[in-house]
């Protein structure tokens, strides 16, 4: 995996300006911001702050007006159409909101027309792409449509999609906003996995205060300017399987172990801890 | 594993689908239908010249196709032609445009009069009685027959001489005449004394037709001599020069038709589909793939309208033959060519607008809830 001073996303003094003259919108003004690799980032701001947009460069799909973004060491200014697709392909995954699955093809084939994308149709094409669902607990679920998918199932397809051809960067946007709060947090899980286990760096952009417990860092975006959010999160207790924090009323778990009391978010997390409590203590 | 977007897109609504194929096949049958009845006019022009088993044809000086000029010569020409060197078999062949009125309805007929014993000049594909008409008899085309109510037996009328049906032909109907054959003893005199309208040759080596064409050229001046094949594209080209214009103009409409049906629906497919091009523009796909996707959706559309209309064309011409027993329709190998070259034309064409719509989607539309 290649870098740029060891950061898998890196951008420097980036602005993105809308429109000409007087009607010109800066949705982005002089943005920096550097992303490690395993790392997990939150950024966070109100409607039309330039979220979707920051976001849109950082994946290739939109050129910002000035200033450079580096992905896994590329400096996208340089690429052309084609060599950007590639790095999308290869190097990003994206997670969307709506899933954006294709309607028309079964879960198994839309995590599998990736592979295809990549160059990629012989029968390991296939495998992987059923290991990776079959992981995401779909392995039942390959040879159904979107329509026949709940929102997680679907959403856990999308991730399955943006993981195939193993990128070091997922770019997800609002990846629970169409959730209910179970499937929501499956799939936060899912990113805190991919972060942790995995290695790969992963920006969200989010209003979800829930995804705060997973992120690393939290930054907020306000007019186009980004910064660094203060925590607000104090007196809260913190899963010690997942690292998600808690308001202590919110505790859906508990156990003790060796006189002291844990904290759980789900009975996921209690199970694991109590299978291999000497992993979380 | 490799996924077929554009099949599924495709198969995935069917109604479109249905829509998309119907519009090609539509397309395809009248192209076929209008080059099979094109291809049945010219072989039913030549068909008499190309069933009379002859080397060479010989006609009046200036006289040139049997539909539009009279070709009058003297039958005694029989005898010295025959001592031209090379010549097998010579036989003279009177054919006779007239009218003849069956149970109150005027018939156009062409009688071609000929040595019966011979066989050179007579009816081919009998399909009722015989093809040897004696004297006082005739065979006469199936159209004629069906469409006057004849039965063999019956009398036709032939300028006053009545001749015995006793055989029917088929395929010797000409756009608007029929054939019918008798003797040549039984119309010769409608012509008037002392004339035929055409000697046919029989070479004893086909090796030296070019040398009998051109003794008989240089001793007759008043003659005019032509191989078979040569005699058979002077009885085409009335056809091809009159109709193909007109036909021509039809298939190319049927072209831009087929074309405008699919490229509406491909269009309207891809429009419907805008989001999902723009997911996998963001996920990755080149410009190329996408554009492969377009173009493989409505280069299958054009193949399977180009196979219906193509199964269809084979119901639809003996459904029109049976229907209208004048028409003759006939297809080639290269008619079936030629409009599956017009159904991938359509669809490289019906792809452009989709194509250039699919260029213009921003990825970024992926983002919107």
């Amino acid at each position: 995996m290649k870098s740029n001073n060891g950061k898998i996303l890196k951008m420097q003094e980036v602005s993105r300006i809308f429109g000409k003259g007087t009607a010109a919108v800066k949705a982005i003004d002089g943005v920096s911001l550097g992303i490690e690799t395993g790392e997990i980032v939150l950024i966070m701001g109100p409607s039309g702050s330039g979220k979707t947009t920051l976001l849109s460069m950082a994946g290739g799909l939109l050129k910002p007006t000035s200033g450079e973004v580096f992905v896994a060491g590329k400096n996208l200014s340089e690429l052309d159409a084609r060599s950007l697709s590639q790095l999308r392909l290869r190097r990003v995954g994206f997670v969307f909101q709506a899933f954006n699955l294709l309607g028309s093809l079964t879960a198994l084939e839309n995590v599998v027309l990736a592979k295809n994308l990549a160059r990629r149709t012989d029968k390991a094409a296939e495998t992987d792409s059923k290991a990776i669902l079959d992981r995401l607990g779909l392995g039942q679920r390959l040879a159904h449509v979107p329509a026949d998918l709940s929102g997680g199932e679907k959403q856990r397809v999308a991730i399955a999609r943006a993981l195939v051809n193993d990128p070091p960067l997922i770019l997800a946007d609002e990846p629970t906003g169409n959730l209910d709060s179970h499937s929501g947090r499956e799939v936060m899980m899912l990113l805190f996995d991919l972060a942790r286990e995995e290695g790969r760096s992963v920006v969200v952009v989010s209003h979800d205060p829930r995804i705060v417990d997973i992120a690393d860092r939290v930054l907020w975006l306000e007019d186009g300017r980004l910064s660094t959010k203060r925590s607000e999160l104090e007196e809260k207790v913190r899963d010690p399987v997942c690292g998600m924090q808690m308001d202590i009323k919110d505790v859906a778990f508990t156990a003790i172990h060796h006189g002291q009391v844990y904290h759980f978010c789900s009975e996921k997390c209690r199970q694991k801890f109590l299978e291999d409590s000497g992993r979380f203590t | 594993m490799k996924v077929s977007v554009a099949r599924r897109n495709l198969f995935s609504d069917r109604t479109r689908l249905a829509i998309s194929v119907g519009g090609v096949a539509v397309a395809i049958l009248l192209i076929l239908i209008l080059l099979g009845v094109y291809k049945g006019l010219i072989d039913v022009s030549t068909s008499y010249v190309d069933n009379v088993d002859a080397d060479l044809w010989v006609a009046q000086a200036g006289s040139r196709s049997m539909t539009h000029s009279l070709s009058l010569i003297s039958p005694s020409l029989e005898d010295e032609l025959m001592t031209v060197d090379g010549v097998s078999e010579i036989h003279p062949l009177v054919i006779r445009p007239t009218t003849v009125e069956i149970n109150g309805k005027e018939n156009d007929l062409r009688v071609a009069g000929y040595h019966p014993e011979t066989g050179l000049g007579g009816p081919w594909n009998i399909v009722e009685g015989r093809g040897d008409p004696g004297p006082g008899e005739i065979v006469a085309d199936r159209v004629l027959v069906d469409t006057s109510g004849l039965r063999l037996g019956d009398d036709i009328e032939i300028e006053g001489r009545p001749l015995r049906l006793v055989g029917v032909s088929r395929d010797t109907y000409v756009l608007i005449y029929s054939y019918a054959f008798a003797d040549i003893g039984e119309i010769r005199d409608s012509l008037g004394p002392d004339r035929v309208n055409y000697f046919i040759i029989k070479a004893a080596d086909s090796g030296r037709l070019h040398q009998i064409v051109a003794e008989i050229t240089a001793g007759y001046p008043g003659l005019e001599i032509f191989t078979k094949a040569e005699f058979a594209e002077i009885n085409a080209r009335d056809i091809r020069e009159g109709f193909l214009p007109i036909l021509g103009v039809l298939v190319v409409i049927a072209v831009f038709v087929g074309m405008a049906i699919v490229g509406l629906v491909v269009y309207s497919a891809t429009v419907e589909r805008t989001r999902e091009y723009g997911i996998l523009k963001a996920v990755g796909a080149s410009g190329r793939t996408l554009y492969g996707i377009v173009f493989q959706q409505s280069v299958l559309s054009g193949l399977m309208g180009y196979g219906t209309g193509a199964l269809l064309a084979f119901a639809v011409a003996a459904l029109l033959e049976t229907l209208v027993p004048q028409l003759t329709i006939s297809f080639s190998w290269t008619h079936f060519a030629g409009a599956l070259a017009a159904a991938l034309t359509m669809s490289l064409f019906a792809s452009y607008i989709p194509i250039r719509k699919i260029n213009g989607i921003d990825p970024v539309i992926v983002f919107k809830s």
